[in-house]
């Protein structure tokens, strides 16, 4: 049996709520489809604090946050369902989905919102040699335990990779009473936010060890040691600088990665850069009706920009269903240039005010962002932290010439 | 008396900025490279008496999940955080919890509260 839905949104975190929140303004018909077996997606087990500053315009944990959307989804009676698993989506929005209540449906959407969301780098991806003993969890995973199920999963802990859940899931490990043995890091540089340099690891003595790397696990039944390097300017471990840490438990937090297989049973075209789907100012993708949000697209710093591109995705679903949103007219390529990793929208109608997010390839001080003729002088960027710029309508048709516009960073 | 400079960065918001800070016998002359007051109150105390949030999870009875995750009203001085998280790991509370519920009532007698930061049903209520 097909059932026939208005907008859909896959996935209950803080983009598919905001896009579904934002949808059922304009249209009655919106259902969100869940995966676990509760709203939220990944901040209930975020417990803790920093959530929501530029959002809510508070300083809320994860839980604190997310309960506002779900109170929110809730008292505009947005449909949804948990537990429930979508398998594949077509080009013409027949979604095939399968739970233990209604068993396998299709569901034909007039609008689809994609929020599934990223995934953590496991060790298959990372190729780290050894022996394979227990102990070895993704941050993720260890937060989900720890916070969520209430396990101690570790009591002498080596972290791979200084990104904002590794060195918050250093922070809880210390204040739990395990010794985190030391963050290691590939790269010349933190990972994550520098405030976390300081509250997570500052505060609790817990020695970052940059340009280094794990080479190898050892452990019989469980982790006993891990074998950490120094690696050279191509981040290749030197020969010889080798040395053993005792540990109980090695937490990998190297990278996260847009959960895009769904999206590409539906055909969406990907972005080699971010690993999400080629979006327009709408959120929109290269197939017409679905459109993108949060980390799905590509990965961010902030929940709180995941909240507002669900909101944008949202609302240009509803505009879609209703009939108010056609084609543009024209198409304008955003290019990632000098300095700059990626650039999210990836095309632009060059028409209509926009929010541009970038990501820095390094960390620069005193730079100017060149977009066109239009430059924004810039006091610090990293690779963590996203730059995003707001461009007013009169701003974007100033700098649109042709069809390519390249955004580079430059030193001044 | 000696002037010394300290650089600390400011963790009220993502941004981070690195401000530099003079100071004499303890008190602040100057603060550089930080434009916001929140970030400049947070310079100020952080020379004094650091502070910081506080949360933590504790045992939950009668629930779908083992713990309930918590928070400091405000935030704890720095060096009190290990021994509030200790203080938290002998209570027990029984489902249901409503967000914003006091769990420890001034805890460590700092005129803080703790309280729950989601809801968490009884288990089975639906």
């Amino acid at each position: 049996m097909i059932e026939d839905a208005g907008v859909v949104v896959i996935g209950g975190g803080a983009a598919g709520l905001a896009a579904a929140i934002e949808a059922k303004r304009e249209v009655e018909d919106v259902m969100i489809l869940e995966r676990s077996g509760e709203l939220g997606g990944i901040l209930p087990q975020c417990i803790h604090t920093g959530f929501g500053l530029h959002y809510f315009s508070e300083n809320l944990t994860g839980p604190e946050y997310i309960s506002r959307l779900i109170q929110k989804a809730r008292e505009l009676r947005i449909g949804h369902k948990l537990n429930t698993m979508v398998l594949r989506i077509s080009p013409d929005k027949k979604i095939v989905a399968v739970n233990d209540v209604d068993g396998l449906m299709t569901i034909q959407a007039k609008a689809i919102v994609l929020a599934m969301g990223c995934r953590e780098r496991t060790r298959g991806a990372l190729r780290i040699p050894g022996d394979r003993p227990t102990g070895i969890y993704t941050a993720g995973t260890a937060q989900r335990l720890m916070d969520l199920e209430g396990y101690m999963v570790g009591k002498r802990v080596v972290i791979l990779g200084s990104g904002d859940v590794g060195l918050i899931m250093a922070r809880r490990f210390a204040m739990e009473n395990a010794k985190v043995e030391a963050v290691v890091e590939i790269a010349p540089y933190l990972g994550g936010l520098g405030r976390n340099m300081v509250q997570c690891l500052e505060d609790f003595d817990i020695p970052l060890l940059l340009q280094h790397t794990v080479t190898s696990i050892r452990g019989a039944g469980r982790v006993e040691a891990v074998t950490v390097a120094r690696v050279d300017a191509s981040w290749r471990p030197i020969p010889g600088t080798g040395r053993e840490i005792k540990c109980d438990t090695l937490i990998l937090s190297a990278g996260l990665i847009p959960e895009n297989e769904l999206s590409k049973t539906a055909g969406v075209v990907l972005d080699r850069l971010t690993g999400g789907p080629i979006v327009d100012e709408h959120m929109e993708t290269s197939v017409r009706g679905i459109f993108a949000c949060g980390n799905v697209v590509h990965v961010h710093d902030l929940v709180d920009h995941v909240s507002w591109a669900g909101e944008v995705a949202g609302r240009s679903a509803a505009k879609y269903v209703m009939g108010e949103l056609p084609p543009p007219r024209k198409k304008v390529a955003l290019k990632a240039g000098e300095n700059v990793r990626y650039v999210v929208p990836q095309v632009i109608s060059g028409e209509e005010e926009m929010a541009l997010h970038l990501r820095a390839k390094k960390p620069m001080q005193d730079v100017k962002l060149r977009i066109g003729e239009l430059t924004v002088p810039l006091r610090v960027v990293r690779p963590p932290e996203l730059v995003m710029v707001k461009l007013t309508q009169e701003k974007i048709e100033r700098v649109v010439k042709g069809d390519e516009l390249t955004i580079n960073i430059e030193e001044s | 008396m000696k002037v010394e400079t300290r650089e600390i960065t400011c963790i009220i918001c993502p941004v981070g900025c690195r401000a530099r800070v003079s100071l004499r016998n303890g008190e602040v002359l100057e603060i550089q490279n930080i434009e916001c007051p929140r970030g400049e109150k947070y310079i100020s105390q952080e020379v004094k008496a650091p502070m910081r949030d506080f949360f933590t999870t504790v045992r939950i009875a009668n629930a779908q999940t083992q713990v309930l995750p918590v928070r400091s009203t405000e935030p704890v001085p720095k060096a009190r955080l290990k021994e509030c998280a200790l203080e938290l790991a002998k209570i027990r509370v029984e489902a249901p919890v409503r967000l914003g519920d006091v769990i420890v009532e001034n805890i460590l007698g700092l005129g803080i509260d703790i309280v729950a930061t989601r809801d968490i049903a009884q288990q089975n209520a639906r």
